[in-house]
């Protein structure tokens, strides 16, 4: 609330200047100036009211409006926030944990039972508590929910899997696969703890900036219909549940990568299809999964991926043995990801033919990246001549694929001969290398610009280009002096995008543009794709000077 | 000064009537200059006054419709500095200055001084106004400029004694304050400066976009009435979906082309004047351009319904029925000559090609081009777009026909003679390939809206129709598509090219969309996309 003391100067003399000119067409040679009686006694304490009102009302018309908010973004009052926002039936978001599975290496062969809420500690000191009690033994009874003690391949001790949650919001929280953890409290047993893959990220309370983002949807009436109103019918079913949506992309007639409207004999597009991308997600999100294996050749394996097991699933990101952990830690450039085996994949489609969907099951890229698609992958230089084998299988794909495709399908919610296909974003998977300068005197937060680089990328909506520019931007609000942008030795950017044929597609450059490598005919186009990058996957080094 | 009188301190405590009377004769019979109080106490009424009116602002920011597009100051002090003559931005040298002024000096017989001289990037000025720079947010004074707001000498009224343009207050006739001998002038720092009262000052603090515009990330520099109007029909458009009505509200706010507001409006009157046609019904007034044509239903005692066009600047054709042009829209075989042609980019097509394929109304034949393997004749009609599109189009069409076992004539049913010789170039029939198009792909979910952007009722420079595709195509259903075509005139320009040595290059569009132009690529020297546009204004160079 504006208070006397908070008026400035100039504040004054505005309020004061119409009374003075008044005065003075009565008093042209009156002294009105500072310090006499009737300017301190007579005009000031008028004009104080009068600012103060003044400043009030500035005051008012800044609190109505959430651009003038984000303004003064660190010191607005929530409160105020969620004031504006309640007009438009919304809530600021509040931030999510980040979450994962870790594994527990213990000293014998016995049950172990974890408590849930039991805590692991991160070397930084981030909390992660059990999600639910867990029981390991070596002969679980799984119609319990117990799960599996295991013992290591040199058979020295034995480890088990367990889903752990941070106990606070942020994105802080996202550890990198193989990150130790410490326990909180005394567990018979214990060895040691460490995350199994990367965990899934937190992220921080909704910003306004981000929140005016959702304000087009908000206003919309929620219906299948046009592109905002899918996504206000969608945000309005599933946001505050079991994911958000981040952003959405919608393909429907006459649009770029629209396949499915097509099916005549001009192949000429008649309309009523309608693709979604569901941004589900803020960093990539990785599915961990375990299946098995059956040996096709000398060291090969092949394992199906049925529809359900990862539905919509993007791209796979390792495949490993059950003990190995991914390392996370791949030099700039290093591809495929340390630690899996070989692989190769074939993805065919699945139950499609079963629904009323118009989709050619035939053509890879229209099933592509939605719950119908399936894959063959076959693992090669395998160290084992078993017939079958357990594998670790990480992938990155949209949560909550099934429960949108189900909810658009559902007889409440589908529109009479609406075609609508739900699919997971392609995600243009961003490394960064670069070298930041900076002043001796004022040392540079390297884990938070890292942070805040990757929330740079995460957070975009789909679009077609990433540049060097905003990367730097934000490394110089970040604490670093100069940028070395030298071609060569200075900063540098590579991109990785998969289409819907399978395709790989590298992107290296000052700007990571689809547009270069768009292909329509394998979905891929600007629309379609969002930008994605792991912590682990920012190189950067700092240099005083 | 009167003998001051004794009174007892707890006479004042024990009867409160006591100081008011005393006080009263303090005012009546002690202070003798009671015009310091009045001007006083008028000059915190004013002040008051102008916080009411902020409040009252903040009021109307609440509703989208009544939100104000320009804060209002009572009154504004304008302090002019003579060393800034003519030196605004509203006397900037432009390119749509009309006349054109001269590169150098000026000859006799145009607005601006003969002999003065103009160099690009500085000012112009004109023979019967001085003009001032404004804070860059003033937009207008919409009452008067005085030298004192209580006790004027003199009142200049707005557009007789001046105008405000781009932030710059233009003084006509001999109206410079510096040359009236009425308002008092100072000296500052070597300079000469004016104090003058504006009355009703327009300032633009961006508050449409502020308190609207932001919610639909729709951003326009300047605030206008068409900005707000704009964002309230998207607005409605986003609230209320795409029933044909609203569409059309939509479309004639993003446009610019008034709709009707109500259902049920009786037209009253129609008044042409000057360079507006006013429709007068018994609800509104609408203005629409001077040289728009009416609706045949515009016409007095006319029943008019909400969203509907009052001119046929804008004509939705909302079904592409070309069997029942007449049934789908009231301007029913016009569609032939509005989209006479089209052009489908490769989005529009399996065939994998680059840029794609146009089609006309003009009837084309159906010729013999070839037979598949099973001896089936390929059949084939004129499209006009880069040869190379069309060779694709139709090959995969041929394919698909041959791997699902059709023939081309199933898919020319109708269009086909009955006797033909299946010879290689041999017509089998006739066919309007964009009537094709519609009829068998496009009908029904496809629709056009024409636009005559040289008879919209918006200033031209306030509607960018980019901008309102971009929005328009987040709200009409994502299974439809809106063809949007703008008509408008484009006068030839003239340069005077004797004398420049600058080159004239003559440049051709690289993309698909050079070939919208019916009959093939044209020889437009509009560039898109690949070369951004370039706008050069050639001098003419006077001795």
């Amino acid at each position: 609330m504006s208070a006397l003391t908070e008026i400035t100067q100039e504040q004054y003399n505005t309020a004061e200047a119409t009374v003075i000119d008044l005065l003075r067409a009565a008093y042209p040679n009156l002294d009105l100036r500072r310090g006499t009686v009737l300017r301190d006694l007579l005009l000031r304490a008028g004009a104080q009211i009068t600012a103060r009102d003044t400043n009030l009302m500035a005051e008012l018309k800044g609190k109505q409006s959430l651009l003038t908010l984000a303004e003064n973004e660190a010191t607005a009052d929530a409160d105020d926030i969620n004031a504006v926002l309640a007009n438009f039936n919304m809530a600021r978001l509040t931030g999510t944990k980040a979450a994962g599975t870790a594994r527990l290496l213990v000293s014998a062969d016995r049950t172990y039972t974890v408590p849930e809420g039991f805590k692991f500690v991160s070397v930084d000191g981030l909390e992660f508590e059990l999600v639910a009690t867990t029981v390991a033994s070596s002969t679980p009874d799984t119609s319990a929910g117990n799960v599996q003690l295991y013992t290591s391949d040199d058979g020295t001790y034995y480890y088990f899997f367990v889903e752990v949650i941070a106990v606070e919001p942020g994105a802080a929280g996202a550890l990198v696969a193989g990150s130790a953890l410490d326990v909180s409290a005394a567990l018979y047993g214990f060895v040691s703890a460490e995350t199994y893959s990367s965990f899934t990220s937190g992220t921080e309370d909704e910003t306004i900036t981000e929140a005016i983002a959702r304000l087009p949807a908000a206003v919309s009436y929620r219906a299948l219909e046009s592109r905002t109103s899918i996504e206000a019918k969608l945000r309005d079913a599933f946001d505050g549940g079991a994911f958000t949506i981040e952003d959405i992309a919608v393909r429907g007639y006459g649009d770029s990568a629209q396949l499915r409207d097509k099916h005549n004999p001009m192949g000429f597009a008649i309309g009523s299809r309608v693709d979604i991308y569901a941004k589900t997600f803020t960093r990539p999100n990785r599915v961990l999964i375990q299946k098995t294996g059956t040996l096709i050749g000398v060291n090969t394996y092949q394992i199906d991926l049925a529809a359900a097991d990862v539905p919509g699933f993007y791209a796979i990101r390792s495949v490993s043995d059950i003990e190995q952990t991914t390392a996370p830690a791949v030099g700039f450039g290093e591809l495929p990801t340390l630690g899996s085996y070989a692989f190769s994949e074939v993805r065919s489609s699945s139950g499609v033919n079963d629904t009323f969907h118009d989709i050619d099951k035939d053509v890879t890229s229209e099933i592509a990246f939605s719950v119908w698609q399936k894959s063959v992958v076959v693992v090669t230089g395998v160290p084992s001549a078993n017939v079958a084998r357990e594998f670790k299988i990480e992938l990155y794909t949209a949560p909550g694929l099934v429960a949108l495709q189900d909810y658009v399908d559902s007889a409440d919610i589908r529109n009479l001969e609406a075609d609508y296909v739900l699919r997971c974003p392609l995600i243009c998977m961003v490394e960064v290398q670069a070298i930041a300068y900076h002043s001796a005197a004022y040392p540079i937060d390297l884990g938070q610009m890292k942070t805040n680089l990757a929330a740079l990328i995460n957070t975009r909506p789909f679009g077609y280009i990433l540049t060097r520019s905003e990367i730097t931007n934000q490394m110089i609000s970040d604490g670093a002096t100069r940028i070395d942008l030298s071609h060569g030795t200075g900063m540098e950017l590579k991109g990785q995008v998969i289409d819907g044929n399978g395709v790989r597609h590298e992107l290296t450059g000052d700007a990571l543009d689809i547009r270069v490598v768009e292909d329509t005919a394998a979905l891929l186009v600007p629309e379609t794709v969002v930008f994605g990058v792991e912590e682990d996957k920012l190189s950067i080094e700092v240099i005083a000077e | 000064m009167h003998d001051s009188p004794n009174i007892p301190l707890e006479d004042f405590t024990s009867d409160g009537s006591v100081l008011a009377n005393w006080l009263g004769s303090f005012w009546t019979q002690v202070f003798t200059q009671p015009d310091l109080v009045i001007n006083l106490e008028q000059g915190h009424a004013l002040n008051l006054a102008q916080v009411y009116l902020d409040f009252l602002e903040s009021v109307a920011l609440l509703n989208r419709r009544d939100a104000p597009v320009f804060h209002r100051e009572r009154w504004t002090p304008i302090v002019l500095k003579k060393s800034e003559q003519n030196t605004g931005k509203g006397n900037l040298l432009r390119t749509d200055m009309v006349p054109a002024p001269y590169i150098g000096p000026q000859p006799e017989n145009t607005p601006y001084p003969p002999g003065r001289i103009f160099e690009i990037g500085g000012h112009a000025e004109y023979e019967n106004t001085t003009s001032y720079p404004l804070d860059a947010a003033v937009v207008d004074v919409i009452t008067c400029v005085t030298d004192n707001i209580m006790s004027p000498t003199r009142i200049l009224i707005r557009g007789i004694d001046y105008f405000v343009r781009d932030s710059t207050l233009f003084f006509l006739r001999d109206g410079d304050p510096f040359n009236s001998g009425v308002f008092p002038v100072r000296d500052i720092d070597g300079d000469e400066e004016v104090l003058l009262w504006a009355c009703n000052t327009l300032v633009d603090k961006s508050m449409i976009y502020e308190h609207v515009g932001y919610v639909l990330s729709i951003h326009r520099p300047k605030s206008t009435a068409f900005y707000k109007a704009m964002l309230n029909g998207l607005w409605d458009m986003y609230n209320m979906g795409t029933p044909l009505r609203w569409f059309a509200s939509g479309v004639g706010a993003v446009v610019g082309e008034p709709t009707v507001l109500s259902d049920g409006e009786i037209v009253e009157v129609i008044l042409q004047e000057t360079g507006v046609q006013l429709v007068v019904t018994d609800k509104q007034v609408y203005r629409v351009h001077k040289n728009a044509t009416l609706r045949a239903a515009v016409v007095p005692d006319g029943v008019l319904n909400t969203g509907d066009f009052l001119t046929e600047s804008v004509r939705v054709y909302d079904t592409l029925d070309p069997l029942k042009l007449a049934a789908c829209s009231e301007f029913s075989e016009r569609l032939k000559t509005d989209a006479f042609s089209l052009f489908f980019n490769k989005d529009w097509l399996r065939a994998p090609v680059k840029r794609g394929v146009g089609a006309s109304w003009d009837v084309q034949d159906i010729v013999r081009d070839g037979a598949d393997a099973d001896g089936n004749s390929r059949l084939r009609f004129k499209l006009y777009g880069p040869q190379e599109d069309i060779d694709i189009f139709w090959a995969d069409f041929w394919a698909y026909l041959e791997s699902h076992e059709m023939t081309s004539e199933t898919c020319f049913q109708g269009y086909l003679d009955g006797i033909v010789v299946p010879v290689d170039g041999a017509v089998y029939g006739r066919v309007a390939p964009l009537e094709y198009f519609m009829r068998y792909f496009m009908r029904a979910n496809a629709m056009i809206v024409l636009i005559e952007r040289d008879k919209l009722a918006v200033p031209d420079k306030q509607y960018d129709p980019l901008l309102a595709l971009n929005h328009l195509k987040e709200v009409v259903p994502a299974h439809v598509v809106v063809f949007v075509i703008e008509q408008r005139t484009l006068g030839p320009d003239t340069y005077d090219l004797s004398g420049v040595n600058h080159s004239a290059e003559l440049m051709y569009a690289t993309t698909a969309q050079e070939t919208i132009s019916h009959g093939g690529p044209s020889a437009t020297t509009a560039t898109y996309m690949v070369r951004p546009p370039a706008i050069r204004w050639i001098p003419t160079c006077k001795e």
